[in-house]
């Protein structure tokens, strides 16, 4: 082996990458060339040299400082979440993906009204469960419904409200099914609304939840931070959806009043997903598990009154 | 898996370097993690307190004594974060996953570095362009000579500068095997490569390294 290849491979050599051929040919060239066992000398040498680079110190409250930083880490986590069944998150996702499926032709339909209608204005006249609910945000807001400091004191006023809205609300979803079977009381695109509607009417159209479109009340409801549990509720409603809607059979807004719980059960799970496995954000507010308990016998409604609630 | 976790403790049980000598340093790593993966905090906490030295270490050996305590606190919060995935599985020890996020956090963090400088850069060759015509950039070069650092007799400062002259790529297996002392094994599990290829990166680095020391023993100066 000659000499510049020889000091080519010295540190492969003492790196251990050579095969052992190659080792024993340069360990015999070595024993008999003073230059090319220099150049070994030398490349045994640096990992000495590297090693004996003073140890750093740091300093001595970052132990303290890492773990105020773990514990306030782990105080914005939920409990539950942490102990999430990944079983449970898998069905969940699933179940918001087949949904997504079914339900996107109606998503980016507007239901009908912007937030300075007559019926939506007419909505808002309506007394609120509580009086310091946060006010709707404009179409097409993206900001997050401020959430109540104390979120518990929310939950004991908001149930008994959200309870007659409940009925209101599942008024207008038995209206909307029923006018699938009977057209003519399916109020049509840019039909009179609520404004124009006998007082003692108690049926809402779609418009009059409080939403401008569909998306928009997605987005509402994909900005409510939840208490871990709604992630529970969610998946188990999505499982106890009738499996009987067919979106293209029905008229749109039927169908779209009718879908929304799904929708909202979806992207609560999904938010839920989002907020507490992926970025560990957690925002309590009991509101949307207050609604949806006071009204238990009809779930699918409850989760569309949170999404109503929320946007209000 | 009851049986992996005893078998791996004795690996854990086996660091290179230096050991705290505390209660919660000397317990096992296993039951610590299992403690911690089921909301214990102060079995995280006892595991913070074994390895942040190290982790510091690293991070200082990779990104210098900056950012190194930031990042320190950084790569903590990240393992707790990702802690409910790990498990004892094979060969891995808990130290050699914290050890990778720690490398991983340190090559994001050169990485975002690279991206500023170049954003922030402009050529010291370019003439500054004047109304009345341009004139030469005259930058004076404050770069240590070799005279200078060994009268100094600063010569771990120079194995420092070199070594933080290197690419990212040596200087983690510099870092890792040379100055911290790791097993192969543990550093390509740490790195994700198969051990040839380690074996090669080690001699490739150790190679720049030789031939940038040299060069500066010859006359050159030193990186900045």
């Amino acid at each position: 082996m000659k000499c510049e290849r020889v000091k080519a491979k010295v540190h492969w050599y003492v790196a251990g990458a050579l095969s052992s051929r190659q080792a024993r040919a340069i360990e015999q060239h070595v024993s008999q060339c003073p230059d090319c066992a220099k150049a070994l000398a030398e490349a045994k040498a640096i990992p000495q040299l590297l090693k004996n680079l003073p140890v750093p110190q740091p300093h001595p409250d970052l132990a303290a400082r890492i773990d105020a930083a773990v514990r306030a880490h782990a105080a914005s986590r939920p409990v539950a979440a942490r102990h999430l069944k990944p079983a449970l998150v898998a069905a969940a996702a699933l179940a918001v993906a087949i949904i997504a499926v079914l339900v996107v032709p109606l998503v980016h339909r507007p239901l009908s009204l912007n937030a300075s209608s007559p019926a939506t204005s007419r909505f808002a006249a309506t007394p609120p469960a509580t009086t310091d609910t946060p006010a709707r945000p404009s179409p097409g807001a993206r900001t997050r419904p401020p959430v109540p400091a104390d979120s518990s004191r929310l939950v004991r006023r908001a149930a008994p409200g959200a309870e007659s809205r409940a009925r209101r609300l599942m008024s207008a979803g038995a209206g909307m099914r029923f006018a699938a079977a009977k057209p003519q009381n399916v109020p049509a695109p840019g039909a009179p609304t609520a404004a124009a509607r006998p007082a003692h009417q108690d049926t809402l159209a779609p418009a009059e939840l409080g939403c401008s479109t569909a998306s928009q009340d997605l987005r509402t409801v994909a900005t409510i931070a939840a208490a871990p549990e709604h992630l529970v509720m969610a998946s188990q409603r999505i499982s106890q959806l009738p499996t009987t809607v067919q979106p293209a059979t029905r008229p749109r807004q039927a169908a779209g009043l009718t879908i929304s719980g799904e929708i909202a059960s979806g992207l609560i799970a999904a938010t839920l997903l989002n907020e507490y496995i992926e970025k560990n954000v957690i925002e309590t507010t009991d509101t949307a598990l207050a609604i949806a308990t006071s009204v238990p016998t009809v779930p699918t409604l409850s989760i569309s009154d949170t999404a109503v609630k929320v946007g209000e | 898996m009851r049986s992996e976790v005893l078998v791996n403790s004795e690996l854990v049980e086996k660091p290179a370097g230096n050991k705290t000598n505390t209660g919660a340093a000397n317990c096992d790593d296993s039951k610590l993690v299992l403690a911690a993966q089921q909301g214990e905090g102060s079995a995280f906490s006892a595991l913070v307190d074994k390895y942040y030295r190290k982790v510091y270490g690293l991070l200082y050996q990779m990104c210098g004594a900056i950012d190194a305590e930031d990042l320190t606190q950084e790569v903590f919060l990240r393992a707790l974060t990702a802690l409910r995935k790990f498990q004892f599985r094979g060969q891995a020890s808990f130290r050699t996953w914290l050890y990778k996020i720690a490398m991983n956090t340190a090559i994001n963090e050169l990485r975002q570095r690279k991206r500023r400088r170049a954003w922030e850069s402009y050529s010291l060759d370019k003439n500054i362009e004047l109304a009345d015509g341009s004139v030469e950039r005259n930058v004076p070069d404050d770069a240590d000579t070799p005279q200078d650092a060994l009268e100094r007799g600063e010569q771990q400062a120079v194995v420092w500068r070199i070594l933080h002259a290197l690419p990212a790529r040596h200087r983690q297996v510099l870092v890792l095997i040379d100055i911290e002392g790791l097993e192969y094994q543990e550093v390509a599990q740490i790195l994700g490569c198969p051990l040839g290829t380690l074996k090669s990166r080690v001699a490739r680095a150790r190679s720049a390294f030789a031939a940038r020391y040299e060069r500066f023993y010859k006359g050159g100066t030193l990186p900045r």
